[in-house]
């Protein structure tokens, strides 16, 4: 009787623990610091890069990748990968400044826009696709 | 002739009561500072997190340094 009540005690406790150490896991997949998040999309950037090449993504007006054709799995799997890092980067970044996240976006975007190389599909503040074109060339006096 | 008197006192004291009513100028300026504070805040963390990752990046320009200053 007291064995049995023992091994339930055991038993009960062994779930708990396993509970905790997926709970406990979960939080800190979630949680992940700016650190970690940047050496995650370093690493995945010539893959990002090769499709905003290919023009299959664009940088959408709040700073985040979507399509532009289909994509297969893994390469949607990598933009959803992407984006929720940006987000949870800007949400840091918007902390730090005592900003909303929403002005943290449209400001990275208007950045992006600035930054991207000629041929690149960007997205307008009103909401309009375009592919960047190539800058002027410089005039001489 | 008391009428009289009384409206030319009007006249007189009317143009001095606009006087009295401008002071809320600087007040509208403090949002602004504000806003730009704030924004360039934002600009600062923006350029300081993706600095490195749009210096990496061959379809990117690498920020302007004047931006980076703290």
């Amino acid at each position: 009787m007291t064995l049995t009540r023992a091994m339930n005690l055991a038993r009960i406790l062994t779930l708990g623990l396993a509970f905790g150490l997926v709970a406990v896991s979960l939080l800190a997949a979630e949680t992940a610091g700016p650190e970690e998040i940047r050496a995650r999309m370093k690493a995945n950037l010539p893959a990002i890069d090769k499709l905003k090449q290919a023009g299959k993504v664009g940088e959408n007006r709040r700073a985040y990748l979507e399509a532009r054709t289909e994509l297969s799995e893994t390469e949607k799997r990598l933009i959803k990968t992407e984006n929720e890092d940006r987000k949870a980067v800007y949400q840091i970044l918007a902390d730090r400044a005592k900003a909303t996240l929403e002005s943290v976006e449209a400001t990275r975007a208007a950045q992006i826009r600035e930054r991207s190389a000629s041929g690149l599909w960007l997205q307008d503040p009103e909401g309009n696709w375009y592919r960047k074109p190539s800058a002027p060339p410089a005039r001489s006096p | 002739m008391g009428m009289k008197t009384m409206l030319l006192f009007l006249v007189l004291i009317l143009p001095l009561t606009g006087c009295l009513t401008v002071k809320t100028d600087p007040i509208r300026v403090e949002p602004i500072e504000i806003t730009m504070n704030v924004n360039l805040r934002v600009v600062r963390e923006l350029d300081a997190f993706f600095g490195d990752l749009d210096a990496a990046s061959p379809l990117m320009q690498a920020p302007v340094a004047a931006t980076q200053t703290p």
